[in-house]
This record gives C-alpha cells, sequence and structure tokens, in this order.
C-alpha cells in the first residue's frame, strides 16, 4: 500500500477531514478550516489584509480571491471566507487571480497617501509588501485623493492616520469580537470612510495597543513607538512579560540599545497574539528618570552614590553579623519582580547561607500557600476548555488581562457557563451570573451556594446554585469545572478561602474540578516555588525536606518556621529587627497598613534596598543597590499556571546596574562564602537538580522554547500543534512557525518524587506534586502569623455595622491595571492616563446616604478621610464599598480595620 | 432626567420588543431621536447606545452610513431635492439652482434663520411627480421654481404646520400607527415559527 492509499483511507475514515486541490497539490485539512489556511498547508500563500487568524473572518477587503472550480467554471471567492470542502479545486495563481489581485491593490492605492518615507510602518508594511508582489506597477489614478488632518489622537496611547487606512476592519472587529468593547467603529460610507471614536469617548481600552499590532498599514500609530526608530534597524528577542502573572508572550524589539517597542506573540497555551497595555507600552519605566544608576549610602545624611565594592562591603559586614548570631533578627520583604535565577540565589543566601528564614515575598493577599500548592492546577487553555468556570475575588480585567481575554471568548465562542463570585460588577459579569461578597459574608454565601441557595433571598446566589448543582450532578463523563480564584483584596487575602476551595472541589466530585490561583504579583509563582516564603524550600518543598539542599551547600538552612511580612514589620517597629532587606518593595507606599510600615522603616537598624527605580521607602535606606531590569536581563518566569518561560534580555542596563543574581553571589563572595555558581547557567542546572517540582526544567526549556513548561513536568511526549502567527504581522519572529512535531519535555524525575502523591480535598482524591501533609505545616503558621497581623480586622468585619445611621461600611479595596505603582508611575506615556478615582456602591446604600451615581462621597476612618465619585453597581454587596488602590485611597490603610464611615 | 423624551422612550421600548435582538431597533430608534432633535445629538445617541446593548461609537458608526441620519444641526424643515435621472429629466438640476438662489444657501448647508437645510438627494421613490422633493418626509411636486418658493413661503409662514412636523419623523417607525404589533402578538408569531421549524427539522431527520 502507498502511502497516498493510506491518506485516502484515513480521510474516508474520518469524517472531520476533508481532501481538496489547490493549485495541484493535494491536501488534507480539518473540515471547515478557511481556504486561505489550507494553502498555507500546501505551501501557497494568498495575500490578505482583513483576515487575522485570531478573529472570524469578515471577507472585506477581496485582496486573498483565489478560483474555486464551480458547476459554473472557476469562480473568484474570498479565500478567507470559504471553508474547504471534499473535492474543492482551487487555484491561487491563475491569471483571473492575478488579475484581481492587481485590481484590489490598484484600488486601495488610490486613496493612500504617498507617506511611505514618513511612515512608520514603512518597511514592515503588508501594503507596501504585497503591492511589490502582486501589485500594479504604476497608478492610473491622477485625481486629487481624500484628505484627513493628519494623525488625530484617539486615547492618550493611539493615534489614528486616516488617510493612510484601508478600511480592513482588523482595528474595529478586534476592539468588538475580542476586547468586547467596541470604541471604535467606521463612520461614513465610501471613500469617506473612516474609523473614529465617539467624541466624547476616548479610545481608554486596556487592549488598544493590539490595534496597533494588528493594522496592515500606518494608520494606526503608539504613541511610544512614533518616529522611534525604522523597522530595519530593529533587533528583538522573544521574551516574557513581567506586568502580571499571566506571562504573556513578547518580543521585545530594540533600536540602538534602546527598547522601542513590545509586540505580542501568537503563543496558543498563553496569549495568543495579544497583549495588554500595561504589558505592552510598560517598558517606558526602563528609561524612567527614577532609575538607579549606582548604589548608594548615605553620607552626612543624604544618600549618595558610592561603589559597588563599598556597598557590597557594607552589606556583607551586617550578613555576616546575622550568619554568625541572630539569623532570626533579619527579615526579608518582596522580590516578586525577580527572575526564578535570582529569586532561587537570595533564598539561598539568606536561608542556605545566613540561616535565617524571615523571607517573604509578600503577595500580601494570598492567605497561606496551601491555597496555591494543595489543589489541582488548571492551565489557562484547561481553564477555556472547561464547561463552567467559577472565578472567585478579583476583577480579572484589571488583575490578569489576558485571562480575561481568554475567558470572554470561552463563553462566547465555546459557550461556557460562567458564575461571577466577586465584590463588583465586571465586564464579564454580562455573560456570568453575578453573586456578590464581601469579607464578612464570604463564607456564607459559598455555603449556600452549595445548599443549593438554601438560606439566601438573593435571587443570584439560588440561580448560580441551580447552574452548579446541574454541572455537579452530569452523568456526562467529560464535563469538567474550573475554578478561578484570588483574594477580592489588593491587600488582604479572603479568610477562609481554602476552606471555600476545598467544599467546592468536593461538591463537583466525581466532575473534574481544576484550580488556577490569579496572583497579584507579577512572578508570585516563581519566587514562591523558589522558596520565598516562610518554611518554603525551591521547588515547592519545605525547611524539613531539605535533603538534596544540603548536598549543594545550603549549610546554614534554618530549622525554626520564619515569620512573614506583617510580623516582621512589627519587630522592625518595636526594635526588635535590626536589619530589614527590601527587594523591590516599595513598603511605605504599598503596604497595606501604611503605618507599620513607617514604624518599622523609622526603627530598623539597618534598611537595604535592593531595585530598579528610586522610591519612598529606598530613599531612607542605608544602603540601595541597584538592580537590572526587564529587557536587560535573562532567566525565567513562571506563571500562574507554573508555566516557567524565558525571559530574555535585548539591551544593557545602566553601566551600574548588576542582575540580582549576581548581586546575591557577590554579597557571599565578600562573606567568605561560595554560592556554587556563577553563571545563569549553573544556577538553572542547580534548580534543575534540586528543586523537586523544577526537575529538568531547563532541559525541557530547550526544547519547548516559545511556550514553556508547566511544572512540575511529566515524562510523556508532549504534542504541539501550532496555530500559524498572522504571517503579515511582526515579521520575523522565527519561533512562532514551529508546526506540531511532538517533543519530549524530558523530565527525568527520581522516583521518590515521581509518582504523583494523592491526597483529599474533601472526599475528593486529588493529585499534585508534594506532600500535602507538610504544607499542613505550613498552614498552621502562617495562618496564625497572617491572622496576628489582621486580627482587628478580622473582628471588626465580622461584626456587622450597628450603627445604621452612620452607615458604616466594610471597605474592599481593589486593584487596578492602570494604578499608580512604580511601573506605571515611571512609564512616560502610561503615567499621563488618568486614573479615575471611583467608590463603587450597591444600590440600597446609595439611596441610605442620599447620593447617586456621580456625586462625590466621603470615606472617613479614624481621623483619616477621602473623597471619592459615586458609581452605583448593582453587584456590591449591601454594607460595603469598593476602592481602587491608589495613592488617593491609601490614606485610608491602617491598622485599626476596615470599617469606614460613608459620608455624602 | 434623561434626554429623549418619555414618550419616545415609551415608543422605543415598543420597538425594542419586536425585535429577537435589541441592537436590530437600532435604525428605527435613531430616527425617533431625530424626531425629537432634528439631529442625532450625542446626549441621544449615548442613551440609544444604552437602550440596544451597543456602544455610543457603533451608533454612531451606523448612523452615519446612512444619509437620512444627520450627525450635525440641521434646519427646522429638511428639504431633500432629487437629481436623479426623472427628476434630472423634469428639469431637477434648475430647480435646485434656483433652490439654492431663493434659499441663499449651498447644497448641504442651513439658511441662517435656521428654518430650512437643503439637500441634494438620489430618487426618493416620488418619479410620478417628478422632479420631486421631500420636507421632513413629506413629499410634494412637481414643483417648478415657482412652486417651490410657494412651498418655502407656506412652511415659513405655519400654514403646512400640520402636514409637516417639525423634524419629521417616519410613518413606519412609530408604532402607534402603522405595523403596530403587541409584544403578545410578536410572541405568538415567534412560537408558530419555531414549531414549524421544529416540525421541519423532525421531518428532515425522519427522512434521512
Ligand atoms: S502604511 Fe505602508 S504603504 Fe502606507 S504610507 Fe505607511 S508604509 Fe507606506
Ligand atoms: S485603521 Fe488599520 S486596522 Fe483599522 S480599518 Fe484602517 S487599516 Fe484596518
Ligand atoms: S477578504 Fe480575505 S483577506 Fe480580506
Ligand atoms: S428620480 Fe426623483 S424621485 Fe425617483
Amino acid at each position: 500500500m502507498t502511502s497516498s492509499d493510506q491518506t485516502e483511507d484515513k480521510v474516508e475514515l474520518d469524517p472531520s477531514k476533508v481532501k481538496l486541490t489547490i493549485d495541484g497539490i493535494e491536501v488534507v485539512v480539518n473540515k471547515g478550516e478557511l481556504l486561505i489556511e489550507a494553502a498555507a498547508k500546501a505551501g501557497k500563500f494568498v495575500p490578505r489584509f482583513c483576515y487575522h487568524p485570531r478573529m472570524e473572518p469578515v471577507g472585506v477587503c477581496r485582496m486573498c480571491l483565489v478560483e474555486v472550480d464551480s458547476p459554473r467554471g472557476p469562480t473568484l471567492q474570498p479565500s478567507c471566507y470559504v471553508p474547504a470542502d471534499n473535492g474543492m479545486v482551487v487555484n491561487t495563481q491563475s491569471e483571473a487571480v492575478k488579475k484581481a489581485q492587481n485590481g484590489v491593490l490598484e484600488y486601495l492605492l488610490i486613496n493612500h497617501p504617498l507617506d511611505c518615507p514618513v511612515c512608520d510602518k514603512g518597511g514592515e508594511c503588508p501594503l507596501q509588501d504585497q503591492t511589490v508582489a502582486y501589485g500594479p506597477g504604476e497608478s492610473r489614478f491622477i485625481e486629487e485623493k481624500r484628505h484627513f488632518a493628519k494623525p488625530i489622537a484617539i486615547s492618550q496611547l493611539v493615534e489614528l492616520d486616516r488617510e493612510r487606512c484601508i478600511q480592513c476592519s482588523r482595528c474595529t472587529r478586534f476592539s468588538e469580537e475580542i476586547a468586547g468593547e467596541a470604541e471604535i467603529d467606521f463612520l461614513g460610507r465610501g471613500d469617506r470612510t473612516e474609523v473614529a471614536i465617539f467624541p466624547s469617548q476616548p479610545f481608554d481600552s486596556y487592549f488598544s495597543g493590539n490595534t496597533v499590532q494588528i493594522c496592515p498599514v500606518g494608520a494606526l500609530t503608539a504613541k511610544p513607538y512614533r518616529f522611534k526608530s525604522r523597522p530595519w534597524d530593529l533587533e528583538q528577542v522573544e521574551s516574557t512579560c513581567t506586568s502580571c502573572s499571566v506571562g504573556c508572550r513578547v518580543a521585545a524589539q530594540s533600536s540602538a540599545n534602546q527598547v522601542v517597542r513590545y509586540l505580542g506573540i501568537d503563543v496558543d497555551e498563553i496569549n495568543q497574539s495579544w497583549l495588554c497595555d500595561r504589558g505592552r507600552f510598560g517598558f517606558e519605566s526602563i528609561y524612567s528618570a527614577n532609575r538607579l544608576q549606582a548604589p548608594m549610602m548615605p553620607i552626612s545624611g543624604n544618600l549618595q552614590d558610592v561603589s559597588w565594592p563599598q556597598a557590597i562591603e557594607k552589606v556583607a559586614e551586617v550578613f555576616a553579623e546575622h550568619q554568625l548570631k541572630g539569623a532570626d533578627k533579619i527579615g526579608i520583604i518582596g522580590g516578586s519582580r525577580l527572575t526564578n535565577e535570582s529569586a532561587y540565589a537570595y533564598t539561598k543566601l539568606f536561608k542556605g547561607l545566613i540561616g535565617t528564614d524571615n523571607v517573604d515575598a509578600a503577595p500580601f493577599n494570598l492567605g497561606s500557600v496551601n491555597s496555591l500548592y494543595g489543589l489541582k492546577t488548571a492551565t489557562i487553555n484547561e481553564v477555556a476548555e472547561s464547561d463552567l468556570i467559577i472565578t472567585i475575588g478579583s476583577n480579572l480585567k484589571e488583575t490578569a488581562p489576558i485571562l480575561f481575554l481568554r475567558i470572554r471568548d470561552a463563553i462566547l465562542k465555546r459557550d461556557s457557563k460562567l458564575v461571577e463570585v466577586g465584590p463588583y460588577s465586571t465586564p464579564l459579569s454580562e455573560y456570568a451570573t453575578h453573586v456578590n461578597i464581601n469579607f464578612s459574608n464570604f463564607s456564607e454565601v459559598i455555603s449556600s451556594l452549595l445548599n443549593g441557595g438554601n438560606g439566601s433571598d438573593d435571587k443570584q446566589i439560588t440561580l448560580a446554585a441551580e447552574l452548579l448543582k446541574s454541572v455537579a450532578q452530569t452523568a456526562d463523563a467529560n464535563v469538567s469545572v474550573a475554578i478561578v480564584y484570588s483574594s477580592i483584596d489588593a491587600n488582604r487575602p479572603l479568610d477562609n478561602l481554602e476552606a471555600a476551595l476545598s467544599k467546592l472541589a468536593t461538591f463537583f466530585s466525581p466532575v473534574t474540578v481544576r484550580f488556577l490561583p490569579v496572583l497579584s504579583k507579577p512572578n508570585a509563582m516563581g519566587v514562591l516555588d523558589m522558596g520565598m516564603y516562610p518554611n518554603l524550600l525551591p521547588g515547592r518543598s519545605v525547611l524539613s525536606s531539605a535533603k538534596l539542599l544540603k548536598e549543594v551547600g545550603w549549610e546554614k538552612l534554618p530549622t525554626k518556621v520564619g515569620v512573614d511580612a506583617t510580623n516582621l514589620l512589627e519587630m522592625a517597629a518595636a526594635s526588635k529587627l535590626d536589619t530589614l532587606v527590601l527587594i523591590g518593595t516599595d513598603i511605605l507606599t504599598d503596604f497595606y497598613d501604611l503605618e507599620l510600615a513607617e514604624k518599622a522603616v523609622a526603627n530598623v537598624k539597618n534598611l537595604i534596598c535592593i531595585d530598579t527605580h528610586i522610591n519612598s521607602t529606598n530613599a531612607k535606606a542605608t544602603c540601595v543597590l541597584p538592580a537590572l531590569y526587564d529587557a536587560e536581563r535573562s532567566g525565567t518566569f513562571t506563571n500562574m499556571e507554573g508555566r516557567v518561560s524565558k525571559i530574555a534580555s535585548k539591551v544593557t542596563g545602566p553601566s551600574l546596574a548588576v542582575d540580582d543574581w549576581a548581586i546575591a553571589v557577590q554579597i557571599a563572595d565578600s562573606m567568605g562564602e561560595d554560592m556554587g555558581f556563577e553563571s545563569l547557567e549553573e544556577i538553572q542546572a542547580e534548580i534543575s537538580q534540586v528543586a523537586p517540582a523544577y526537575f529538568g526544567f531547563s532541559k525541557g526549556l530547550n526544547v519547548l522554547g516559545e511556550s514553556g513548561v508547566v511544572v512540575p513536568m511529566g515524562s510523556k511526549p508532549v504534542s504541539i500543534e501550532r496555530r500559524p502567527h498572522d504571517p503579515i504581522e511582526v515579521p520575523g519572529i522565527a519561533s512562532t512557525n514551529h508546526q506540531g512535531t511532538p517533543l519530549y519535555a524530558g523530565a527525568v524525575i527520581p522516583s521518590e518524587y515521581s509518582d504523583e502523591n494523592t491526597f483529599k480535598v474533601g472526599s475528593v482524591s486529588m493529585s499534585y506534586f508534594r506532600l500535602v501533609d507538610e504544607f499542613k505545616e505550613i498552614t498552621l503558621e502562617s495562618k496564625s502569623a497572617v491572622s496576628s497581623g489582621t486580627s482587628g480586622d478580622d473582628k471588626n468585619s465580622k461584626s456587622r455595622p450597628a450603627d445604621q445611621d452612620r452607615n458604616i461600611c466594610e471597605m474592599v479595596v481593589v486593584e487596578s491595571l492602570m494604578d499608580d505603582g512604580t511601573l506605571i508611575k515611571s512609564a512616560a506615556t502610561l503615567s499621563e492616563i488618568k486614573t479615575d478615582n471611583v467608590a463603587k456602591i450597591s444600590p440600597s446604600l446609595a439611596n441610605s446616604v442620599g447620593c447617586h451615581a456621580g456625586d462625590s462621597i466621603k470615606l472617613k476612618l479614624g481621623s483619616a478621610e477621602a473623597e471619592f465619585d459615586v458609581v452605583v453597581d448593582s453587584g456590591v454587596a449591601e454594607n460595603t464599598v469598593i476602592v481602587k488602590k491608589l495613592d488617593a485611597s491609601k490614606v485610608l490603610y491602617g491598622s485599626n480595620g476596615l470599617l469606614v464611615e460613608v459620608k455624602k | 432626567m434623561g434626554h429623549l423624551s418619555e414618550e419616545i422612550i415609551n415608543k422605543a421600548n415598543i420597538l425594542l420588543e419586536i425585535y429577537p435582538n435589541k441592537r436590530s431597533a437600532l435604525i428605527p430608534l435613531c430616527h425617533l431621536a431625530q424626531g425629537q432633535d432634528g439631529y442625532l445629538t450625542p446626549e441621544a445617541i449615548v442613551e440609544i447606545a444604552d437602550l440596544v446593548g451597543v456602544t455610543p461609537a457603533e451608533v454612531r458608526g451606523t448612523a452615519s452610513f446612512y444619509d437620512m441620519f444627520h450627525l450635525e444641526p440641521v434646519g427646522k424643515h429638511v428639504v431633500a431635492m432629487c437629481t436623479n435621472i426623472a427628476c434630472m429629466l423634469r428639469g431637477a438640476d434648475e430647480l435646485l439652482e434656483h433652490a439654492q438662489e431663493s434659499l441663499d444657501v449651498g447644497i448641504g448647508g442651513t439658511t441662517q434663520d435656521g428654518q430650512f437645510t437643503l439637500e441634494e438627494a438620489e430618487c426618493l421613490a416620488g418619479c410620478n411627480n417628478a422632479p420631486c422633493v421631500q420636507v421632513n418626509h413629506r413629499f410634494f411636486g412637481p414643483l417648478d421654481n415657482e412652486g417651490f418658493d410657494r412651498l418655502i413661503k407656506d412652511l415659513r409662514s405655519g400654514k403646512l404646520k400640520d402636514e409637516v412636523p417639525e423634524h419629521g419623523v417616519l410613518n413606519r417607525v412609530d408604532r402607534n400607527y402603522g405595523l403596530k404589533a403587541t409584544p403578545d402578538q410578536v410572541q405568538a408569531e415567534r412560537d408558530v415559527m419555531e414549531s414549524a421549524k421544529k416540525e421541519r427539522l423532525a421531518k428532515k431527520s425522519e427522512s434521512n
């Protein structure tokens, strides 16, 4: 039997495949696949403008016409719109096709200006390229072209040159179909058609940058990149965005050693070519005037530049003292900006060489790490393929924008059901059954959800409960549930989150339930995986299981579990801590209890800050060390799924800034210790060897480059069928062309770790990588630590407000994407975007306060008072007020509770 | 309170009921709003967007496709003069020239007193009365120069007040006349369609 016979048999057997002929080449493709994609499989490129592989086809530009045989003879049909079918005969190169392409281009060029020399797109422009390849050499049009005022700003970030627009509708479709907010649309008709915003509403979508990336001409340009470079001067590396815990894949592009642009890469598992604007334009913070240029120490009261040897000497001296005696008098807070390798290096320095366990990477609203490691994790793709998605906690559009897009897509295209358990209405609410929660009613709400809505007069709860029940009782073995969870608050954990999650798992059993945590800091997962938390050690292991580490020089491993950030600051405030090391955290503006942070900073003897930017905390340091930043450093990043992907350096940083792991190595060296590695590769090799969940990860990473590896890896083959990247966009990102070969993750997991341990959550058996019993200890430890820090809050939030006249409410401080943290503040363009300072309240509260949407109200806590604009939202629980974590609301943070008074 | 009058909101709600998909009511709602203000004010657009569940940019974009919607203020009377073939053969071009002179306004312009906006239109389907003119969607024709001047005079003096309502509304979007259907009737019709579809499908699967 020949191989073609085999294919034939298969086609007949497999009804999901069809066979057709394209330019004389027989191809077998999925039924319903578009001709333009089928042609690509036959090795034929069909020119196109409007078609984008990640959006529904519309067939408006007519550039992709091909000839398809029909009973009436060959006819011209748009290949981006016609699905492949059995027996089709397609010609992409005929005379008629060429004439059509020629004609379409001549038409497009009638009104297209001759801007190429001054157009940012020139050199990477699909219109230029396809005109050269398929177009007319000359235009017959001698009349006047249409004119529009040149470029108009349609938002703080995006400028629109309407003369260059070819009306492909990629941008308008993106806004409606993908982002779900059609802030731009076509205006007018015929040759006067233009893309337009509604005059009083700018294009302020969080996803606006994507339209710039997919515009096939220079009509949409982004301010940060305008006139910065020519495409042929660009160099690029593939890297990972480190702005949130999704970890989108990006191409970081530079010109003359300066980062000028980030583009999204089409990685099926993660961002599918999209980026949010924070990730796309945040790179400008690399060039902020606030960048730390050199090590600094106070000299006669003022921070001044010092040399590296001076600074290291000083730090090493302090650390050496703690190493000798008093390892419990030093504490380390922060680190989520680190790469995994740097986090490993610091953990080794602090836990392995100095011997303190007081390390807390401080994702302040995490609660216990058990809610992170104790559950069967979902990948983003698994969430998107679930039949029921439950989101608990934050507004994903603010905390994990691309995950928001993926879930929205799943609901619309896959008809997944969504139950949203959150503190206020989000853009997903319109597709969801939204259930209101706050700190005090959370457990109650979960219980009634699982009791068929019993004991609740909230209609939403009843609806959601029914949905949950119907899924739990399904007999269909293919049904799966995904639970995406986080705290509702930027600063505080939800008390009973862990219990709620295990109840949910039990409730659905035996239906498959998977969990995806949404962490509020970028590499929080990675740095926790590297052990930057009390009791944790690299690879999701704990202090009591340090056997492997001892073999690679972790000699002074602590025996006692350390304390977390809140307790460290309390110790510092009471002058019981000598040294506080802050890694990339500005506690004086970021910590939820600002009073405590202030006292701690004032009373600690040594304050050592390792940072990229000057901030209010490190201005008071006894020593500041400048570190390298995004696009300047290499390493790996672990996202919320546990997916490890590469961060690559593209440019050199400030000449005296050093990569974090190298700072750790130098300090150790100066202390007379040997870290045992001197390069990134050596660190990765060590992690691969001693960090259980990361066994073999570096090898896997080298094979599965672009989408990274999810740890812990199995040793089974992983088959990847990659969707083609939009071929007319982002030319030259080679790795995204990778197609469909099965690969081996390549991890060899020692037997003591390899069989996945099963454990029970409620009555459900689940499996994950580590022994859960060991984590139980942490739960207890950290629970007590956390609650001692926030016990005041607990008391307050539990007791229902008694004094109704005074409208005492629970305050929930939520995260927002465009906040006023260091990244946004130091990025030139993003920092100009105005953040609206709103307080969201329920209709009933609005009633009793006597205010309407748009009014302003005052929130009062102790002596502090702040003013907000009112938004009335029926998705907010009664007696709750939602404010954003912004400078304006920070005056209200404090140890004295979360019950605020709402006044007109 | 909102920008659109209560009466219009009531009519809008009836319209929203009769479409399976809210956004299908966009065009009729634009007509209603234009009937109130003469043109689609930004305030009206925002309210319509809210009613049909799309963005204001989409409402404005959609309305901008149609010549009959105005996105900028117009006079009390919108005079649309056909210059398509039948009217052209019967002297529409000359009439248009005359109109420009006598109103002292260019095509697309509004007279200083805010009374008239002059427009050139394609076939208005009034060819039997060529050359023909529409004022606030009401037909007049055939017209010669004198006839046109007389029409303008009568409009100015208010003599045609009843015949030509200010900022005329299209009859067919006004469900109190025309094709009024109650929500019940609509639902009943939909049910019939649904069951017919089911039957068809059942037959189809039988024959398979
Ligand atoms: S969009 Fe392309 S073809 Fe148009 S001016 Fe810019 S570079 Fe030239
Ligand atoms: S602006 Fe660009 S993406 Fe949008 S329609 Fe015009 S050419 Fe297409
Ligand atoms: S019509 Fe097919 S790519 Fe535009
Ligand atoms: S041509 Fe004037 S109304 Fe038809």
